[in-house]
């Protein structure tokens, strides 16, 4: 079933195939969430619990969701996670006092994981007909990089998508930079593998 | 979840080549410079890693499509908004890159102080929408962002009969917007 099968399936009101829709996204917004939380927040929200908000709200929203194919849905799905992350960020550092540097920080990283994570939809939406004839390459790659040992996935995430150096993910992992890059090389080689077993 | 099939996928023989990593970081350079590496031709400068220097090259091409050319913070929004406040060439107000994420533009209805006013789609969710636009020249200056962004929170805050409620406060490609309930006349 592709997803926009599942999409107008869902229109009409069948509970299984909103949940099999939203499934297609737990990796990508897992991986947006963990990115979007970044290194200050980490320990203090929980990508896994932001994704299931999400997926809640969506749930309880769906009426409202007007498009029909891939990129309008993940475009959506995007926004309602935003808003969590947003309202949590504010949460948090509502109880801590108010740091204006670390809130524009905040925000900084979110418009750039979003950058780095939705590049590809501005152009899909921009041509609907190629947009339903392919999957989100975002979407994609957040599957394949689900498949990976975790120490392999975190040195791509960190340093693809968040945009560290090596020696920082080095302290950041209590690795040595040498072990980092190797598990960098590692992983971008393996994740052609994992990708062929998703398609 | 799939689980990872450890032993089935330990075949990737990686060489403790340090000139393997050079290559690779060669090659990430290039895309993170925007460039489009001829990949046939950079295998062929190293004959002895050419297996593994491919695949890890396939991974970069998977990670560096899906996650288009602004991957990098330090290259996106922050250089911007570094620049020194010259403007030149720059014209204030250039149409921004329609759709901006996920409003499409549909005409100029205004400009006020710190921007201008489109009527947009939404496209997620196919409703109207006034989309308030800063002025990509103007995200030179870090006070005005600051100033624009201060504005959407403090909107979104309010909820009073005649103030328009904001929807979504956002940035694409280094232009920054908010979109707000669109009221005809």
């Amino acid at each position: 079933m592709t997803a926009e099968q599942l999409i107008s399936d869902a229109r009409t009101g069948s509970a299984a195939a909103l949940g099999s829709l939203l499934e297609l996204y737990r990796n990508y917004l897992r991986l947006l969430a963990r990115v979007e939380i970044g290194r200050r927040l980490q320990g203090k929200l929980d990508a896994s619990d932001l994704v299931q908000d999400t997926f809640t709200e969506a749930h309880r929203n769906f009426g409202l969701f007007r498009g029909n194919a891939e990129p309008q849905l993940v475009s959506w799905l995007r926004q309602i996670l935003a808003a969590k992350v947003a309202n949590l960020v504010r949460h948090y550092f509502g109880t801590q006092g108010r740091d204006i540097r670390l809130e524009q920080d905040l925000a900084r990283s979110i418009d750039n994981s979003s950058h780095a994570l939705g590049g590809d939809l501005a152009a899909s939406i921009s041509s609907p007909s190629q947009a339903a004839s392919r999957r989100e390459q975002a979407v994609l790659l957040a599957d394949a990089l689900s498949r990976l040992p975790e120490d392999y996935r975190d040195v791509i995430v960190l340093r693809n998508l968040e945009g560290l150096t090596f020696p920082e993910i080095a302290k950041r992992m209590q690795r040595s930079q040498d072990s980092v890059e190797k598990l960098w090389l590692r992983g971008l080689a393996r994740l052609r593998q994992v990708c062929g077993e998703a398609v | 979840m799939i689980p990872d099939s450890h032993s089935a996928l330990s075949g990737a023989e990686i060489p403790d080549d340090p000139r393997l990593m050079q290559a690779v970081q060669e090659y990430l350079a290039e895309l993170e410079a925007g460039r489009r590496p001829n990949r046939r031709e950079f295998l062929k400068r190293f004959p002895e890693l050419q297996a593994p220097l491919a695949q890890c090259l396939d991974g970069l091409d998977f990670v560096h499509k899906a996650a288009a050319p602004g991957i990098r913070p330090e290259t996106t929004t922050r250089d911007v908004v570094r620049m020194p406040g010259n403007g030149a060439g720059t014209p204030a107000d250039a149409v921004p890159a329609n759709p901006l994420g996920d409003f499409q533009i549909i005409r100029e209805i205004g400009r006020g102080g710190m921007g201008i006013i489109y009527e947009a789609v939404q496209l997620s969710l196919g409703r109207r929408v006034a989309l308030k636009v800063l002025p990509f020249a103007a995200t030179l200056n870090p006070r005005h962002l600051l100033r624009f962004k201060n504005e959407a929170q403090a909107a979104a805050q309010l909820h009073h009969t005649n103030i328009v409620p904001v929807y979504y406060v956002g940035c694409e490609r280094g232009v920054h917007f908010y979109a707000m309930q669109l009221i005809d006349g």
